[in-house]
């Protein structure tokens, strides 16, 4: 479990807009190791979903709109150096990913097996009776009942939760290093959200897949991950194990998303916590920490100069003045 | 049941979709997207409906606003008649039932300056003139959180969290005793979440508004409602005070609810009831219990009858229809005899 | 509140809102220019436009004055366009026209307009109505424009204003088709359901909602109505049955042209080329338009 899959250094991503190049995503870094499941949360707009697609370089570059920072190595190998052609044979076959919305990720017009098929046909070497085995055997993996029968049936003959197995079939079939999930489970009921990530963990175990999972859900980080970064505006905020982040969140980020779940193992609050303001635009990014107008505890410096990522803790990070100055206050 | 103290009372409340015949040969089906529910909501009181996609909790809020149209069942606001009426009566009444949707981004017309929406509420009812309708609409603008320079502005210039407000304005801006809250929260940010729904409950304390919560969250309702109905496949499975259900869900179907709701807390890593299959489509609802092809603790007779949605833990607020849940209740109480 | 009070936040408000309106005006300004297709469009149509305004202006003399000693004069000697079979200055003609046929155009579009955007709203609103203005439509469709032209004309009788009739009745069914189709998909809209669970009535709702939501892809496709309208015009008269001779159009002085074509080359090559330049620039209108629109109603 030593090996690390991917590590992205001091990541940037520009947009082309209006107003000019803005910064959707500024100086992240971060690493994963094999079989680890790495949880991403943030609210929207603090560029998780981003982050992601510029490590699959999703983004159309030919039109020049988007201007990429920084390194990301997938084992060694930096993706910003490869050509489109090499980068899409990693994506599917090395790095895959699953979208939110599984209804609009599959192709109405084609049957299940079909979309899976068409994985192997473009990374491997299996002819048509291998390939629709596999099929069957990924759809078996992922718990659909009855595959050989449901493999010819169309999308729109399943239910929310069975697509979204399938798209994880697809994402797997070419047995990927790394499978990044943008938010899952986010439009799913609640009992197919707890066999998703029964799924998910499934995987992990048997497969030592690793997974990065962006969600801005904080029960479901809780169930699946070892690790969390914590996002704000493009930048992490806070790095941890799981449950080092929930026994002592550090940024006042953290602990305000914590804080204004409402929790259905606790006491009723008279009132949810509520982290005052709101998320800033990308044109209006303020000096200094980015966090700091809608922070409690802000000080001076907090609005004067940006904090850097610091240690605090084994495996744990945080971006906060507080925390340079020997913690935050506790005294709510 | 005391009807003037009751904002909504529903009986037997039905809606049947026909089904579309893929050819003339094929027998007509019927969705029963809403079969034979009853509930009620008093002054001041906010009740919770969940279930997950499908079991009709939507489809029964927009019966109680006649959005649709029942198709038998009694629905009472305020003790008057609402199912037969039409037209101007109609009209009256809904100032007394008001929703707020679940799309912050689609419930607003882009068109409209959001002023205008506020105050074409008023001028639809004929309530106030120009002057007094711009000052009600001010006041409620400031009521929800938004500023007076919000007026003029058009809804594609406000925030997810902000326009869910405006729903909101909106709603209240008639004095309604009931709104129907459908999903409000659920296209939120989590931080956006949490201020909606510290609104909602002030309002509640400020007017003595009742809601009909819908939601398939099972952490907010339990945050919000005194009461929660669990509805799965168009039928209400099982009732109680917030409390009493979180503590004592009966329903196998509610038991296995609460226990897929992850709480955010990574040390409480636990198994939750695994249903199998999916549910079934509502074109083929099963004979006797509708949950029946999914429960663990499915018998005989759950395949052969529906359960009678009956009091059980010896309360009058907790209801029930399961035929486990009566059986270990007999049980129980015969142990404790 | 108190009355004064109130006066005087309004007034303060009444400021914000008309700067509010001054900057949507810009901005939409703005957008509009920045679509170079609409932005040409719109210049050539306004060069004809005026042109045809200045009719009267450019050529006092008017469209029917006989130069009979210059019969199909070609070009120059004081007819910068030549002159037609009966000596009348091809210009005069053109301008007059062009003055004409943009008339037309500019009726047949506004009646296609209010008349499809209201069978298109009721249509979508009330299923019965649907069904029955929908088959007329359908059924007006069907038939080639210019031959039900031709047809409502031989009813009709040969007249301006009658050519304006049965070009309308021809395309209003296009309008109304497109009105209905985004009629229908704004129904569906949570907003639209909203109004109606605050009791607004159905007038208030098709009005005030519905269509100032379709209103962009309804102007777009009138724009192609105007143009439509142009070519068919210019066909009907071509044919003969048309704006009556003499009063000119563009189509009825390419009909006079018809017999003498190898012979004055002038009298098929300006007006055609007018009537080219009008389509084309109610097209790129229309096109820019679409595109500028658009993006707006988000």
């Amino acid at each position: 479990m030593n090996k690390t899959i991917l590590e992205i250094k001091q990541l940037s991503t520009s947009f082309k807009t209006d107003r000019g190049f803005l910064k959707a995503v500024d100086g992240v870094s971060f690493s994963l190791q094999e079989g680890e499941i790495l949880g991403v949360v943030g609210e929207s707009g603090c560029g998780k979903s981003v982050t992601m697609q510029s490590v699959m370089r999703l983004y159309d570059e030919s039109r020049k709109s988007v201007d990429y920072g920084g390194e990301i190595l997938l084992e060694n190998t930096n993706l910003f150096s490869l050509t489109s052609e090499k980068m899409q044979e990693i994506r599917g076959r090395d790095i895959s990913m699953i979208f939110q919305d599984a209804l609009s990720a599959l192709d109405p017009v084609f049957t299940v097996g079909n979309q899976i098929e068409e994985m192997l046909k473009i990374h491997t070497d299996l002819n048509p009776p291998e390939r629709k085995a596999k099929a069957i055997e990924l759809l078996k993996l992922v718990g659909i009942n009855s595959p050989e029968k449901r493999v010819d049936q169309y999308p729109h003959e399943f239910s929310g939760g069975m697509r979204q197995r399938i798209m994880i079939a697809i994402a797997l079939s070419c047995h990927p290093k790394l499978l990044i999930a943008d938010e899952p489970t986010t439009a799913l009921d609640v009992t197919i959200q707890a066999q998703i990530i029964d799924l998910l963990l499934e995987l992990n175990k048997k497969l030592s897949m690793s997974i990065i999972l962006i969600t801005h859900d904080m029960s479901v980080i809780a169930q699946v991950c070892h690790r969390v970064i914590v996002m704000y505006l493009g930048q992490i905020v806070e790095e941890a194990e799981v449950c080092d982040l929930f026994d002592h969140p550090t940024h006042p980020y953290t602990k305000g998303l914590i804080r204004s779940i409402p929790n259905i193992a606790n006491e009723r609050p008279e009132e949810l916590f509520v982290i005052k303001g709101t998320v800033p635009l990308l044109s209006e990014v303020p000096q200094g920490c980015r966090f700091a107008p809608r922070c409690s505890y802000a000080k001076d410096i907090c609005f004067a100069t940006m904090p850097d990522l610091k240690q605090i803790d084994k495996a744990h990070n945080v971006r906060c003045w507080l925390v340079e100055e020997g913690g935050t206050d506790h005294a709510e | 049941m005391q009807s003037n103290e009751n904002v909504l009372e529903v009986q037997g409340l039905q809606k049947y979709f026909p089904a579309v015949r893929r050819s003339p040969s094929q027998k007509k089906q019927v969705i029963k997207a809403v079969d034979n529910v009853s509930l009620s909501i008093k002054k001041g009181e906010t009740y919770g409906l969940v279930g997950e996609s499908g079991c009709g909790k939507s489809t029964l809020g927009r019966c109680i606003l006649r959005l649709e149209e029942p198709s038998s069942g009694a629905i009472n606001i305020c003790g008057l008649d609402f199912t037969k009426i039409k037209g101007d009566e109609m009209r009256k009444m809904r100032r007394n039932v008001q929703i707020v949707f679940q799309d912050p981004f689609l419930s607003l017309d882009p068109k409209q300056r959001i002023g205008n929406i506020l105050e074409e509420a008023l001028a639809i009812h004929n309530i106030g003139n120009a002057q007094s309708r711009f000052e009600i609409v001010i006041n409620i603008l400031e009521k929800v959180g938004l500023r007076s320079e919000h007026f003029y502005r058009y809804p594609h210039e406000f925030s997810g969290g902000q326009r869910q407000r405006i729903g909101l304005a909106r709603a209240l801006i008639l004095e309604p005793k009931l709104i129907i809250c459908d999903e409000p929260v659920s296209a939120l940010d989590v931080s956006v979440q949490a201020q909606i729904i510290n609104l909602l409950e002030k309002i509640q304390k400020d007017t003595r508004v009742s809601y009909l919560f819908i939601t398939h969250n099972m952490s907010v309702v339990k945050h919000i409602s005194k009461r929660v109905g669990v509805m799965y496949l168009g039928h209400l499975v099982e009732e109680a005070e917030t409390e009493e259900l979180f503590n004592n869900p009966r329903h196998p179907y509610t038991r296995a609810l609460l226990s897929a709701v992850a709480p955010p807390n990574p040390h409480l890593r636990k198994k939750h009831i695994a249903l199998k299959g999916e549910m079934p489509s509502p074109l083929d609802m099963p004979t006797g219990c509708v949950f029946s092809t999914r429960c663990p603790r499915c018998q005989a007779e759950c395949l052969a009858k529906r359960p009678e949605f009956l009091q059980i833990n010896g309360l009058a607020s907790h209801k029930v229809a399961c035929f486990y849940a009566a059986k270990e209740d007999r049980n129980v109480n015969s142990n404790n005899d | 509140m108190e009355f004064a009070q109130a006066s005087a936040k309004k007034a303060s408000l009444e400021e914000v809102k008309e700067a509010m309106k001054k900057d949507e005006r810009c901005i939409i300004l703005k957008r509009f220019s920045r679509n170079k297709l609409a932005v040409y469009g719109l210049m050539i149509l306004f060069f004809l436009a005026v042109i045809a305004i200045l009719a009267p202006v450019i050529k006092p003399a008017g469209p029917y004055f006989l130069d009979v000693s210059n019969r199909l004069a070609s070009p120059g000697n004081g007819h910068l366009l030549g002159t037609d079979t009966f000596g009348r200055d091809l210009l005069a003609r053109i301008l007059y026209g062009t003055r004409i046929s943009l008339e037309i155009g500019a009726s047949v579009s506004l009646l296609s307009l209010v008349f499809g955007l209201i069978i298109g709203l009721y249509a979508s609103y009330y299923k019965f109505l649907d069904q029955i203005l929908m088959r007329i439509c359908d059924g007006i469709s069907a038939i080639p424009a210019i031959l039900l032209a031709i047809a409502f004309m031989a009813v009709l009788g040969s007249s301006t204003k009658n050519v304006i009739l049965s070009l309308s009745m021809v395309y209003i069914p296009t309008v109304a088709r497109i009105a209905r189709s985004q009629a229908l998909s704004i129904m569906e809209l949570t907003y639209i359901e909203a109004m109606r669970a605050l009791g607004a009535s159905p007038t208030r709702i098709i009005w005030r909602h519905i269509a100032p939501n379709i209103l962009s892809p309804v102007i777009v496709q009138t724009s192609f109505v105007f143009a439509k309208a142009i070519i068919t015009e210019a066909a009907l008269s071509f044919l003969g049955v048309g704006v009556p001779v003499p009063t000119p159009s563009l189509g009825n002085i390419l009909y006079e042209a018809k017999t003498v074509i190898y012979k004055a080359w002038w009298m098929v090559v300006y007006p055609g080329g007018v009537t080219a330049l009008s389509i084309l620039g109610l097209n790129m209108l229309g096109d820019g338009l679409r595109d500028a629109l658009d993006q707006h109603s988000r």
